[in-house]
């Protein structure tokens, strides 16, 4: 006996039902697409429009062509900056992570008496605002009254006494330090992490097939703790071009003489502090095709299918 | 299943579809359809009676001195009581961040109806963006309020955008009277730059200390320096040359300016004051000053309110005599003020003009500026606060001061001026590189940002049309 095909069964019936299951992805996402148009996409494009006008923020746009992108190129504050926040993003990734690798390996010793006091300690700054640490570190940098000179001259290193954020020589290195400082302990718990589950197994075997210590750390711990690496390589380059406004604008404004003017920071003076929103838009876009090539030189260099666990 | 994702879905279309009809209807409550050309009679006489019941807001910054915020409210709160209008106060952001508010706010529909612009600020850039009304007509039964020429400090082109409300202020020098009486020197004003060295050089040695201490790591001070040198390097014509300059009429690299930059560049090479300034913030120079690390602060004269607990007295001078036969001129003048914003609601100018006569009463405005505990306010009749240094600011802010020279030239050219004198500082330039670096700063606004000094002969009838008020409230200023 032939059962009737019910109405889903039926052409328009599947019909329907395939629109319904179709839009059904679509539609779960699409709060979160709604959002991420108002919010990022729309932003983008008005902002890459206002970047051909001459926009003050306050009167109507008047369109200049590419003449914010010429004068861009003419401007040498703009270069100085881009050439201090590549410095700034390359130094903090490479010694922060250093750092921490080397601190998660000492301190992911189980013997250590005061593990856990350490790691806390290290990891404290990560959890305190740019502002606090800027201005605890203006302080400690004070010539007059900062702890680190005397620090410095207590322990016989006199000669290393120097303006920290007056030098332009040094400045923009005292910044770095403490963008490091900051962040080393967040990494070192990634790192701890990793060292963790890497199994005990394969330190054992080594040992008993007579590979020493600076072996067992290239041959096993490095290789095992590559997708660590790369993660915390990515969140490094990536928090280091877009986190060193704060700090740069609070302990030093991007002087002295603009020596630690990043590109955030002459960006956001053009923009808001000359009102000139149409050339801070160029410039935010010549700096976002810089960051775009480096990201991807990065990737291509850093990303291989080894690098994730599966 | 099937039939909980339908209803799902259409639960979530339906849902989009509100938000978005909410997010575009966000600023129809705001506005109550008042026109700017209506004449605005029904409320145009400016009597307190015909404003009850109308709201309007006063957008400012955070008030940084104790007790002022409270103060601003409690006069707020007392203006609604005597006229039955509903006036709103918000304290947001840093003066800094102003004009950052002001944008977000134009751009969002935002009806601010006041603001308080820094003068410097509306010089530099709000004036010129539209931002603020033209007052000239409304406040004019009110100029006669105003101390000295402070209105003028709001006026630009012969056009008022603000009233002068607040402290008054003028640059000078600090010193530790104690420690001098002690070294066995005097100072006065119309001491010169040898007297001011050798008394440094006895300080150094005797004390070991930094002479003189400059809270530049707040940078927008360091300009001051060069005010104070190049108006005796120009004659005490400073104003007018700069002026100058600004039209394009002559050029920063001239004797006078780079004289003025050497100036500054000799205090740092002779020893008086260190690159540790650089990174010294006003709180950390007072503390200097305070705990005696430093015998001089040139800073300005407000601020006297951040040296309690200093144990010897404190004395405040011009500065030095740098250049025989000219005047050590300080700079200052009345920078916070009360603006009338082209934001807000027209129906509401006539609250506007009545709030503006309100504040500008001496026993309205007086509590509202004791929390700065300064030496003088913009307002005839509120006297200034007594301290031992009010008198010697006093006389300093009505004899020797002129205005900042930096409420003339643009933000860029402020920014310049700061690194030129940070590279002075830190040995990078002289002072003819150093008015170099500041002629390219200037030249590249004129060839890239089409920069005019006198921006307001430029602007056409519809620009100032839409800084014009709708009508004239009238004030009763009796």
């Amino acid at each position: 006996m032939m059962k009737k095909p019910s109405a889903e069964q039926t052409l328009g019936g599947r019909l329907k039902g395939n629109r319904s299951d179709k839009a059904f992805p679509y539609l779960m996402i699409a709060p979160a697409i709604l959002l991420f148009c108002v919010f990022v996409i729309y932003p983008f494009a008005q902002g890459f429009i206002s970047s051909f006008h001459k926009w003050d923020g306050l009167s109507p746009m008047k369109w200049l062509g590419l003449r914010n992108y010429e004068n861009i190129m003419q401007d040498s504050l703009f270069w100085g900056a881009m050439k201090n926040t590549f410095l700034y993003a390359i130094l903090v990734t490479i010694i922060k992570n250093i750092f921490a690798l080397l601190l998660a390996l000492f301190l992911v010793k189980k013997v250590l008496p005061g593990r856990t006091l350490f790691r806390t300690a290290v990891y404290l700054p990560v959890t305190m605002s740019y502002v606090v640490i800027g201005v605890l570190w203006m302080w400690i940098f004070n010539p007059t009254f900062g702890l680190l000179n005397p620090l410095l001259e207590f322990m016989g290193l006199g000669g290393l006494i120097r303006g920290w954020l007056s030098d332009p020589d040094v400045a923009i290195y005292s910044v770095i330090w403490v963008d490091i400082w900051k962040w080393t302990g967040f990494h070192m718990v990634m790192y701890v992490a990793g060292l963790n589950s890497i199994p005990e197994d394969y330190y054992e075997a080594a040992a008993i097939d007579g590979a020493s210590s600076w072996q067992r750390f290239w041959k096993i711990t490095i290789p095992q703790l590559n997708s660590t690496i790369f993660t915390n390589l990515l969140m490094s380059v990536t928090g280091a071009f877009t986190s060193n406004y704060a700090l740069v604008n609070v302990m030093t404004g991007g002087g002295p003489n603009n020596a630690t003017e990043v590109a955030a920071t002459y960006i956001v003076k053009t923009g808001l502090k000359y009102v000139n929103l149409g050339k801070a838009n160029a410039m935010t876009f010549v700096l976002f095709i810089f960051t775009l090539v480096f990201g991807m030189i990065q990737l291509k260099t850093i990303v291989r299918d080894e690098n994730y666990d599966h | 299943m099937k039939r909980f994702r339908k209803a799902l879905v259409i639960l979530l279309a339906l849902a989009m579809v509100m938000s978005l009809f909410a997010g575009c209807n966000g600023n129809s409550g705001n506005n109550n359809g008042g026109s700017p050309n209506n004449g605005g009679e029904p409320n145009s006489n400016g009597g307190e009676g015909g404003i009850a019941g109308k709201s309007i807001t006063l957008i400012t910054s955070d008030k940084s001195y104790e007790g002022q915020a409270d103060a601003y409210e409690a006069a707020v709160q007392a203006f609604n009581e005597a006229t039955g209008a509903n006036m709103n106060i918000t304290f947001q952001g840093k003066w800094t961040d102003l004009i950052q508010t002001l944008q977000a706010a134009k751009i969002s529909g935002e009806k601010y109806d006041m603001t308080s612009v820094g003068s410097g600020n509306l010089h530099q850039s709000i004036a010129k963006s539209g931002l603020v009304m033209d007052i000239t007509e409304i406040v004019e039964p009110l100029k006669d309020r105003f101390v000295g020429d402070s209105l003028s400090h709001h006026t630009i082109g012969g056009h008022v955008f603000g009233i002068p409300h607040g402290t008054v202020s003028t640059m000078g020098v600090f010193y530790n009277k104690t420690m001098l009486d002690e070294l066995g020197f005097t100072l006065e004003n119309g001491y010169t730059y040898e007297d001011l060295k050798t008394i440094c050089e006895a300080v150094k040695s005797q004390k070991g200390i930094t002479p003189i201490i400059h809270d530049g790591a707040s940078s927008w001070w360091w300009p001051s320096w060069f005010f104070f040198t190049y108006a005796q390097e120009s004659g005490n014509k400073s104003e007018a040359e700069l002026e100058k300059i600004l039209r394009g009429e002559r050029s920063w690299v001239e004797d006078d300016i780079i004289a003025a930059f050497d100036d500054i560049k000799m205090f740092f090479d002779d020893g008086l004051i260190g690159a540790e300034s650089l990174e010294t913030d006003t709180e950390a120079a007072a503390a200097n000053f305070v705990q005696q690390n430093a015998a001089f602060y040139f800073c300005t004269a407000t601020n006297y309110v951040k040296f309690k607990g200093a144990d010897f007295e404190i004395g405040y001078v011009a500065y030095p005599v740098l250049v025989d036969g000219a005047t050590p001129q300080s700079s200052g003048g009345a920078d916070e003020a009360l603006n009338i914003l082209t934001l807000g609601n027209p129906d509401n100018l006539d609250v506007c003009a009545a709030a503006l006569e309100y504040f500008t009463r001496p026993e309205v405005a007086a509590p509202m500026f004791e929390p700065t505990q300064n030496f003088g306010y913009s307002i005839v009749g509120v006297d200034g606060h007594k301290t031992p240094i009010s008198d010697a600011a006093f006389e300093l802010f009505t004899d020797y001061t002129i205005m900042y020279l930096d409420w003339y030239w643009a933000a860029e050219h402020n920014d310049a001026v700061i690194a030129a004198i940070q590279g002075l500082t830190t040995g990078e330039y002289d002072g003819q590189s150093a008015a170099q670096y500041v002629q390219d700063a200037y030249d590249a606004t004129v060839s890239q940002d089409d920069y005019t000094y006198e921006w307001w002969n430029t602007w056409t009838e519809d620009d100032w049309a839409a800084v014009a008020p709708a009508y004239v409230p009238a004030i009763n200023a009796g």
